[in-house]
């Protein structure tokens, strides 16, 4: 053997790249993340796939949860974040109950849903909310504070009787400041949105024609908004009847206080008369009372842990809960106390119904909240791809 | 070389294959050896297996002339149908209560005819076949058992329980029955003590997504050994419970009960190559059955035991699938059974029908702590002086132990380790 002659630096350098493309890396980072998450017996996993075939929800699709765990352990970042099976999941805690080595499957899903919260944001924003309990704490206060200070620049010189919320706070700055707010979160949130669809690879249906993928895409925005979204009938597959019916009030205690206030302000800024009960107030009224209860529901739960889903809370489950709760509650006394004529009651929890309800959206699309559009959204891939593998397998490969 | 003045005895606790090794290779060196077995013969578990791994040795074939060689050297006393009370004492010098229950059978005068069984009216479900077979109140537990007297199950019988019968007694041709006999307590000196007193198997209904005891077709592992042995309850015809037919896809299941921290976090050790085993004999037994063995991995540790695997994929056809099952549901019309799992190698989402489903258990040891006061690890095995160098020694000087009891494992490593415990006990039994 002789040196006829040294390598050149180009061959060295695609020697370089065969190697680091044809290695798989294992980055035990994500893990270390994922378990301060809440995954705390992640490592536990021995792979035997209990959790998959127990869990009522993974029937066309394997993908969860027990791939998610590979992901997470081999630090296959991208697949683990463009995974729909982290939205599907409703948490029956089944593959929890069953799995041998109680690597508990169910709180690691939960955790890589934060840990998608935080790298879907827009900025990288949720980290705040995610990154440790003071950071949380500064966030939630910065919002509280922006929230208060707002309040007393455009607090007017209320009337005590009869008490007159208009007099507290002109309905006129409520309903530009709501509409501003609305733009921002909406925006925050079609940007994290670009950005989930970026780590879920939306590509499918490219072999279809343009009328057939978008009757598709259409068919399954349908499909996955009345089923899943409307009727959540995936989440009646998961055991807990109570629960469902919690978080189906939640979901449209909220759309009612929504359509609620979207009509009082079509018909004219708090022109709603408190008597006779008209409609969109009994409506409101109605809705305020399923949210609260639902919100109840869950920090009572969450308090108790007497289930699977309650039993491991973290700080952003218990921040999510509590101004639900405590926007639900603010709301409805204030109702009450408006009923009853009285001005200090109706005035105060008026000031801290709209400080709880400032924070509660201007954070959603950053914690726990976004999750109201982050599972639609992937609910409606994957029903979209679910559909178009249907139809390549209908078209054959021919 | 000196040779020892004087020996003392050695107990040996449980008689199955541990025990029978221990003993043998102490009476071989001329040391007076005691085994104290509960049940009515010697044999233990390795009685009740039909072929044994790597070799498909059969099982009776090399137990049972190791069972009679033991019971007739001249050094070994068997105390069968006989319970360890208590141990008190120290290393060379201890002091050992042993109960021995009455057989109602004088075995001095009992010949093992086995007259009186045949006439005995009252069937029992048969221990020895897991309740799938009758055995009658008068009895042996198996046709080989050593030693060979028939012994009165009072429970059962019909004189202890209804004060009728005696027909036993009126047919015994060399008058042996006496139902007068009391239990007995036994005093022995001894210098040291092998607990080789085996294991149990666990019970399947403790994971009730796997149907044991609901779904007629689901079996244990131990059951399927009998099912497929020719001494067994259906003289060696592997059939459903359900319709008593053959059938025609088996599927194995691994890690049942064991290495499941709700239950029972070890692995057992023997039940993978067991099971391939057990998918072999199915494939001798049924020529065109469909053999499936569902395993986490498959820990084919021993020697030639990798080989065994290699020959059922390969010779045999057997299947393999890594995915531990999450439940098994009954078909109702068939009987069949439905097995839903993850292929964890494809991560596809699966669904079975076989016709058999056989759970290899995981085991526990028997429990030994009410006789003999003996430091237990976490896991519930007999703590080990040292895990690597001393592997049959126990935290209690001059007690030994052998076989499962000091931790799951198969047929050639307990008999290894109660060879190495036999080496220990004569160590005291032979010191000044």
């Amino acid at each position: 053997m002789s040196i006829t002659r040294p390598a050149s630096r180009s061959e060295v350098e695609t020697l370089t790249q065969i190697r680091d493309s044809s290695l798989t890396r294992v980055d035990s980072r994500l893990a270390g993340k994922l378990e301060r998450l809440g995954a705390s017996r992640l490592y536990r996993c021995y792979n035997c796939g209990t959790c998959t075939a127990i869990c009522p929800l993974s029937e066309e699709s394997a993908e969860f949860p027990r791939n998610l765990i590979r992901y997470a352990l081999i630090g296959a970042e991208e697949r683990l974040l463009s995974s729909p099976g982290l939205w599907l999941c409703y948490y029956c805690g089944e593959c929890s109950d069953n799995c041998p080595k109680d690597a508990d499957p169910a709180s690691f899903v939960m955790a890589s849903r934060r840990y998608a919260i935080e790298k879907y944001s827009w900025g990288k924003v949720a980290s705040v909310f995610y990154n440790s309990s003071a950071s949380t704490s500064i966030g939630l206060l910065a919002v509280t504070f922006i929230a208060i200070l707002g309040l007393l620049l455009v607090m007017g010189s209320p009337t005590f009787s009869p008490p007159n919320l208009q007099t507290f706070v002109s309905f006129q700055v409520i309903h530009d400041v709501g509409l501003a707010l609305g733009l921002i979160v909406g925006l925050s949130v079609l940007a994290n949105l670009a950005i989930m669809s970026k780590y879920m690879h939306v590509r499918t249906g490219e072999r279809f024609g343009l009328s057939t993928r978008l009757r598709t895409w259409l068919s399954s925005l349908i499909l996955s908004v009345t089923k899943q979204s409307m009727a959540q009938a995936d989440f009646l597959k998961c055991t807990n009847r109570n629960r469902y019916f919690a978080h189906m009030a939640l979901f449209w205690g909220f759309l009612g206080l929504s359509i609620a206030t979207a009509v009082d302000f079509l018909l004219g800024l708090g022109k709603t008369p408190l008597y006779p009960f008209p409609l969109q107030r009994v409506l409101g009224i109605l809705a305020g009372v399923a949210f609260t209860a639902a919100g109840g529901y869950y920090f009572i739960k969450r308090l108790r842990k007497d289930e699977r889903h309650a039993r491991s809370s973290h700080l952003s489950d218990w921040i999510f809960a509590s101004l639900i709760l405590l926007a639900g509650v603010t709301g409805l006394l204030l109702t009450l106390s408006l009923y009853i004529y009285s001005a200090t009651l109706a005035y105060s929890l008026y000031a801290l119904h709209l400080v709880v309800v400032f924070d509660l959206l201007v954070l959603a699309p950053f914690t726990k909240f976004a999750h109201a559009v982050y599972r639609p959204f992937a609910l409606w891939i994957n029903e979209a791809t679910l559909s178009f593998s249907k139809l390549e397998r209908l078209h054959g490969d021919s | 070389m000196e040779i020892p003045k004087m020996t003392k005895p050695v107990l040996v606790i449980g008689g199955g294959i541990a025990g029978i090794q221990t003993a043998v290779d102490l009476a071989e060196q001329g040391i007076k050896t005691y085994i104290v077995e509960k049940t009515p013969s010697i044999g233990g578990k390795m009685a009740q297996l039909d072929k044994t791994f790597p070799t498909l040795d059969c099982a009776s074939c090399i137990l049972t002339p190791k069972m009679v060689a033991v019971a007739k050297n001249k050094n070994v006393e068997l105390l069968t149908y006989a319970e360890v009370q208590s141990v008190s004492g120290s290393a060379g010098d201890f002091t050992v209560k042993v109960l021995k229950k009455p057989r109602y059978v004088r075995i001095e005068k009992c010949l093992g005819c086995g007259e009186c069984i045949t006439k005995c009216p009252m069937p029992v479900p048969s221990e020895f076949n897991l309740g799938m077979s009758k055995r009658k109140a008068i009895y042996w537990p198996f046709p080989q058992a050593v030693p060979l007297f028939s012994t009165i199950d009072a429970e059962h019988c019909l004189y202890f329980t209804k004060n009728v019968c005696r027909v036993c007694e009126r047919f015994c041709p060399t008058e042996a029955i006496d139902f007068k006999q009391e239990p007995q307590i036994i005093e022995l000196n001894v210098a040291s003590i092998v607990v080789a007193t085996g294991f149990q198997m666990l019970d399947p209904s403790l994971l009730p997504t796997y149907g044991y005891g609901k779904h007629a077709n689901v079996r244990t592992s131990l059951e399927f050994e009998r099912l497929v042995s020719a001494t067994g309850p259906t003289a060696g015809e592997i059939v459903r419970l359900s319709d008593k037919k053959h059938p025609e896809s088996i599927a194995f299941i691994q890690c049942v009960c064991s290495r499941d921290v709700r239950i029972n976090p070890n692995c057992s050790a023997f039940c993978c190559t067991a099971s391939v085993k057990q998918a072999i004999l199915a494939k001798e037994h049924i020529p065109n059955v469909k053999s499936t063995v569902f395993y986490m991995d498959l820990r084919a540790f021993g020697k030639g035991y990798q080989e065994f695997y290699d020959r059922a994929r390969g010779e045999f056809g057997v299947d393999f699938i890594r995915g531990r099952p999450a439940k098994i549901d009954e078909v109702p019309e068939t009987k069949n059974l439905l097995i839903t799992y993850e292929n964890t190698q494809t991560g596809r989402l699966c669904k079975k029908e076989v016709e058999m489903v056989v759970l290899a258990v995981g085991v526990k040891i028997n429990p030994i702590e009410q006789f003999i006061d003996l430091p237990l690890e976490e896991d519930g095995y007999v703590e080990l002086a040292s895990p690597q160098l001393d592997p049959v020694s126990t935290r209690r000087e001059g007690i030994f132990v052998a076989g499962v009891a000091a931790g799951a494992k198969d047929i050639p490593d307990s008999v290894t380790q109660a060879s190495a415990a036999a080496m220990k006990a004569s160590i005291i039994a032979t010191s000044e």
